[in-house]
């Protein structure tokens, strides 16, 4: 029986590698979105509206595969912080999928309009900086990198920064007459859905970081709580609310 | 929440049931606690009150410690129990919700902490009007998703993961912002956008709550894909 099941960390392995072809899937879909918008090519908006149900169909796959192992093996700290980790991962990169999706639809409700170059270049550069995003997020995975991992907040502010700018360029735009209010509406939107490609790049690195340490953002406000706990109120008395600890 | 069926058995079992039940009502409590939070998010909206947003940061870490507290519970099960069935299915679907939470909490930080810029974000009376109703609609939203959690409530549930996304309202605020030609346009329309962004995002959370508590109560692997929209 068990040299029928497959080793538990070749299952592990398994995993990663699903992982990975899940962010190769996610990164291919950034510039072919991009692209899409800005040739208005409506066959390839809708060739990747269709791809996603593969996308889909990848996260259930490892999704179902890491409960799987999680019934059938008992896993040990690192190892269980793993699996935990792939089942996050596989949520952020599916709706970071999603949101090119929403990029290819937001392409057909503007068909026909025409971009200024500002606005297609500040696009151009609002993908490039999330292909890298999603791009630095799987390189700390799969190295197993933390430092990496924490870095990708950081490396995020240049998305918000070009973020900024684009809405700029689209009131420019807008103002002038170049720019329809529907079509500057929805060029609003992609902006928005290239900002939250980021923050789900970040969120990986977080959880990377998880994945390789143990540690999560929210310990550091739970740190600071007990700190709180601990130096502003006198001995005897519950912090206010009640207990600090859930357990 | 009923514990797992695994509670019958033998007294090891029955602990192990009793154990499961106290999880769950602990990540209800998260999910109160959370509540609690949008609902000064909703004040802050109303009135830029700095008192109630500073009240809302601090509670933020307190939110953050139950998650940390809660997903170590969950791992210490997952070790300890080597559940199947059912019982790996609350377990893991605890850790989805109680991470869920913590995203939702974070979100309405997002929107506490422009307190400061309160005069930005009514500067256009139609852009204020619509982050009112979006923030009431998120509110709402997570709460039946919580209601679902805490009755485990399969019709509930099924309503919050469906209901469409206010993608609508997005739009409407967007078309309100580019109304605006005030020398300070664009800076009204970035922090507008960010709060209206948290806003809707709070909603897609109670959607995703909405499927997974769904997924828990059925184990149909067709409603964990719903999840996957």
């Amino acid at each position: 029986m068990a040299e029928q099941r497959k080793s538990f960390h070749s299952e592990l392995d398994e995993i990663r590698d699903e992982i990975v072809q899940l962010g190769a899937l996610v990164s291919e879909f950034i510039p072919r979105g991009t692209e899409v918008l800005l040739t208005n090519d409506m066959k390839g908006a809708l060739a990747l509206i269709e791809a996603d149900d593969q996308l889909d169909a990848l996260t259930l796959r490892i999704e179902e595969q890491c409960y799987n192992v999680l019934a059938l093996q008992q896993p040990m700290a690192s190892d269980l912080r793993s699996i935990v980790t792939a089942v996050w991962l596989t949520g952020e990169l599916e709706r970071s999928g999603d949101l090119m999706v929403n990029v290819a639809k937001a392409a057909r409700r503007i068909y026909g309009a025409t971009l200024d170059p500002k606005l297609k270049g500040l696009i151009e550069r609002m993908s490039e900086e999330a292909s890298r995003l999603v791009k630095l997020s799987l390189d700390a995975y799969v190295e197993r990198n933390a430092s990496l991992g924490a870095a990708i907040d950081d490396i995020d502010d240049a998305l918000d920064a070009i973020h900024g700018d684009y809405i700029e360029a689209i009131f420019e735009s807008h103002a002038t007459h170049d720019l329809g209010l529907q079509a500057a509406v929805q060029l609003a939107l992609v902006g928005r859905y290239y900002e939250r490609i980021g923050d789900h790049a970040v969120n990986i690195g977080q959880r990377v970081q998880y994945m390789v340490t143990g540690w999560l953002p929210e310990q550091t406000g739970a740190a600071r709580l007990k700190a709180r706990a601990s130096f502003e109120l006198p001995a005897d008395l519950d912090p206010p609310g009640g207990d600090a600890d859930a357990t | 929440m009923s514990p797992a069926a695994s509670a019958e058995g033998g007294p090891l079992r029955q602990h192990f049931g009793a154990e499961l039940e106290q999880l769950s009502i602990q990540v209800e409590m998260m999910g109160i606690v959370v509540d609690q939070n949008l609902e000064r998010m909703l004040e802050v909206l109303r009135s830029g009150n700095l008192a109630v947003a500073a009240e809302a940061i601090a509670v933020d870490d307190r939110i953050d410690a139950m998650n940390v507290s809660l997903m170590e519970r969950c791992h210490d099960l997952l070790r300890r129990e080597a559940p199947v069935a059912s019982d790996l299915r609350l377990i893991v679907s605890a850790l989805r919700v109680i991470g869920e939470f913590e995203r939702v909490g974070d979100l309405a930080l997002r929107v506490v902490k422009l307190a400061p810029d309160f005069e930005l974000l009514s500067r256009i009376p139609r852009a204020f009007d619509i982050l009112q109703t979006m923030g009431e609609h998120a509110v709402e939203r997570y709460r039946d998703a919580l209601r679902a959690w805490s009755a485990l409530d399969l019709e509930l549930a099924n309503r919050v993961a469906t209901e469409p996304p206010a993608g609508i309202a997005v739009s409407q605020l967007i078309e309100s912002l580019l109304a605006y030609d005030g020398e300070d346009a664009v800076v009204v329309a970035l922090r507008t956008m960010v709060a209206g962004q948290a806003l809707d995002r709070i909603a897609d959370h109670a959607a995703v709550l909405g499927a997974r508590i769904r997924y828990l109560i059925t184990g149909d692997p067709d409603h964990l894909a719903a999840e996957v929209r």
